[in-house]
């Protein structure tokens, strides 16, 4: 028991040692300047009390400073940190201190910082680096470094200016001037709402088109339109105003492919293609909407133009049919064999044929009267049939539906004076006139020189088609004179009317051959 | 080379700061140095900012700052001042020198 007693005892003295060394290590600390607090006891419990020196003001300016201040050691870590720089970097100052301050900086910028904390040793210098925070994001800062000597041994001091809400606003302004000049540049006319339908920014183009600057104006007055949503819209069909629009994007829905009209005196024959949709704030909000406007004047008139042509184009082709249907029917009645028919009938589809090359090549406008005799009678004038026929008459233009008309009309009048007049002889010959009284145009066909007529002549099938065409295509009368002089016949049809409708140069077609 | 008993175990260190008062920050840098290069890997620091509650102070006992306690190993042993002369910190933590690589 003695002997476990005297342990505890010397044990006791033992610890008493201790603390009466440290009693004495302390009060030494505190006479040596090496302590800077001390937790003194308080009516509420322990207060510490700081043992401020001329510096404490100094101090105080750099702690509550809105940079961030750094002193490095030799061995550049860090000594000293104020709350500032460990707030940015998001860490207690205890984190920071006694650690290179290279473990701070993002990677790619290590070699940087080493470069920049070895000038700065030489003489002051700056540069930017970034910063690694606690949650891994990057902070730019500009950072500035001079030397400095502390308790005589030299040091670093780095202040830290951070740059995020400067580059945030050099990136805003960046950003604004990239969508200004996308809005100054684009070729269509591009409008930018707030969510009150107050136009925020306008393109160019918006502004030429609507002759007037737009900003700050409200879209359905400065903007008129009627929208016609397109097929696959909700909607599809509906008409809407510029407002219906804006409040139908304002609820996130998208245009694509809109036709609209500006419903301005100025701009109420121009087309547009409208597309619309939401814009969208960072928190995804709905913030207002933006409006393209393209014109598509000139496909709106394309397509009814094209429209046009294929119905005008399918008119034809029944209107082409149905004339080789009478002319085949025709033929067929007055021609017993199969040889005369078929020279019969492949004559009059030439004829046929020849008129529409002459009106495919004018482009279905008006045909010269003289290109038409000159195309008809080809087959038997000029080149090695020598100068057989001779023409001449007034200008005479020709709308498209009287060409199928004549032209037939002369190829019965030519096959008929190959196969029985002036163009079965050598010394034939066909005088051709035709002049206008203001009413009527009035054609003679005289021929001369051909073979003789003998006994009483019966009118062919070729005269009747030339009756039953002046008659009812061209709306005016034939005389045929089987005279034993030769052949005369006479046309009697009203003046064709100028055309007008110059747009339309297919809308009249030739009437079929009845 | 022999070790003595404290330098076989881990050491456990609090150091107690008065907020960033000079010799509270130069302590922290001091001690950091010390222990990255003479107990890396095994040792554990608590910093104890008693600015921010003085009654933390109490569970050590202490009065002038900045303080380094050695919890472990035992016995505990009290550091006053801003660990500026390593050898005397070193010896007063019971690292031996010699062990470090």
């Amino acid at each position: 028991m003695k002997g476990i007693a005297k342990k505890i005892q010397a044990s006791e003295v033992e610890t008493l040692r201790l603390r009466l060394t440290e009693a004495e290590e302390a009060l030494q600390a505190i006479a040596k300047g090496s302590v800077d607090a001390l937790v003194v006891g308080g009516p509420r419990g322990p207060v510490v009390s700081t043992l401020a020196g001329a510096q404490e003001p100094y101090r105080l300016v750099v702690e509550r400073m809105h940079e961030g201040a750094l002193t490095l050691g030799e061995d550049r870590r860090i000594l000293y940190s104020n709350r500032h720089f460990a707030h940015l970097l998001g860490y207690p100052v205890a984190h920071l201190v006694g650690k290179p301050v290279a473990n701070f900086v993002a990677p790619e910028d290590a070699a940087r910082l080493a470069d920049l904390l070895d000038h700065g040793a030489k003489q002051p210098a700056s540069r930017e680096l970034k910063f690694r925070r606690r949650d891994g994001s990057a902070t730019p800062a500009l950072v500035g470094v001079g030397s400095l000597t502390l308790d005589q041994t030299p040091a670093l001091l780095l202040i830290i200016t951070d740059l995020t809400a400067q580059k945030h606003s050099e990136e805003l302004a960046a950003a604004e001037r990239f969508a200004r000049s996308i809005l100054e540049q684009a070729t269509e006319a591009v409008v930018v709402c707030n969510a009150d339908g107050r136009i925020t920014k306008a393109s160019f183009a918006a502004e030429r088109l609507l002759d007037k600057p737009l900003e700050g104006k409200l879209l359905a007055d400065a903007v008129p339109m009627e929208v016609e949503l397109p097929a696959e819209a909700h909607h599809s069909g509906v008409r809407m105003s510029s407002r219906e629009v804006l409040e139908l994007v304002l609820e996130r829905h998208s245009l694509r492919g809109a036709e609209a009209q500006i419903c301005l005196p100025r701009l109420h024959e121009k087309h547009f293609l409208l597309s619309a949709g939401p814009l969208s704030d960072e928190p995804g909000g709905c913030i207002g909407c933006i409006f393209t406007l393209t014109e598509i004047t000139d496909r709106k008139r394309a397509e009814t133009q094209q429209t046009m042509l294929v119905a005008e184009l399918n008119h034809r082709v029944k209107n082409i049919l149905a004339i080789v249907q009478s002319v085949a029917w025709q033929t067929l009645s007055a021609n017993h064999s199969p040889s005369e028919f078929k020279r019969a009938f492949d004559g009059r589809l030439r004829a046929l044929s020849l008129a529409h090359d002459i009106l495919t090549q004018g482009r279905w406008g008006h045909v010269d009267f003289e290109q038409l005799v000159e195309r008809s009678l080809a087959p038997y004038h000029g080149g090695d049939h020598g100068m057989r026929a001779q023409w001449s008459g007034s200008r005479l233009s020709l709308p498209p539906n009287m060409v199928v008309p004549l032209s037939m009309v002369l190829h019965e009048l030519s096959t008929n004076a190959a196969k029985y007049g002036a163009f079965s002889v050598e010394h034939g010959r066909v005088n051709i006139a035709w002049r206008s009284d203001g009413v009527n145009v009035l054609f003679t066909w005289t021929e001369t020189n051909g073979p003789p007529v003998k006994g009483e002549i019966k009118a062919g099938f070729g005269s009747k088609l030339i009756s039953r065409v002046v008659s009812y295509d061209l709306l005016g009368t034939a005389d045929l004179d089987f005279d034993r002089e030769g052949f005369r016949c006479a046309l009697t049809f009203p003046v064709p009317k100028l055309r007008t409708d110059a747009l339309r140069p297919l809308s009249a077609a030739p009437s079929p051959v009845h | 080379m022999k070790k003595n008993a404290e330098d076989l175990s881990g050491y456990n260190l609090r150091l107690y700061i008065a907020g960033q008062t000079p010799k509270s920050i130069a302590a922290l840098s001091n001690l950091r140095g010390l222990c990255e290069k003479y107990l890396s890997g095994r040792y554990r620091l608590d910093v104890v900012d008693v600015m921010a509650d003085p009654a933390l102070a109490q569970r050590d006992e202490i009065i002038a700052i900045p303080t380094l306690v050695r919890c472990v190993p035992e016995p505990i042993k009290r550091i006053i001042g801003d660990l500026g002369n390593s050898d005397r910190v070193l010896t007063r933590l019971g690292i031996d020198v010699s062990a470090k690589v």
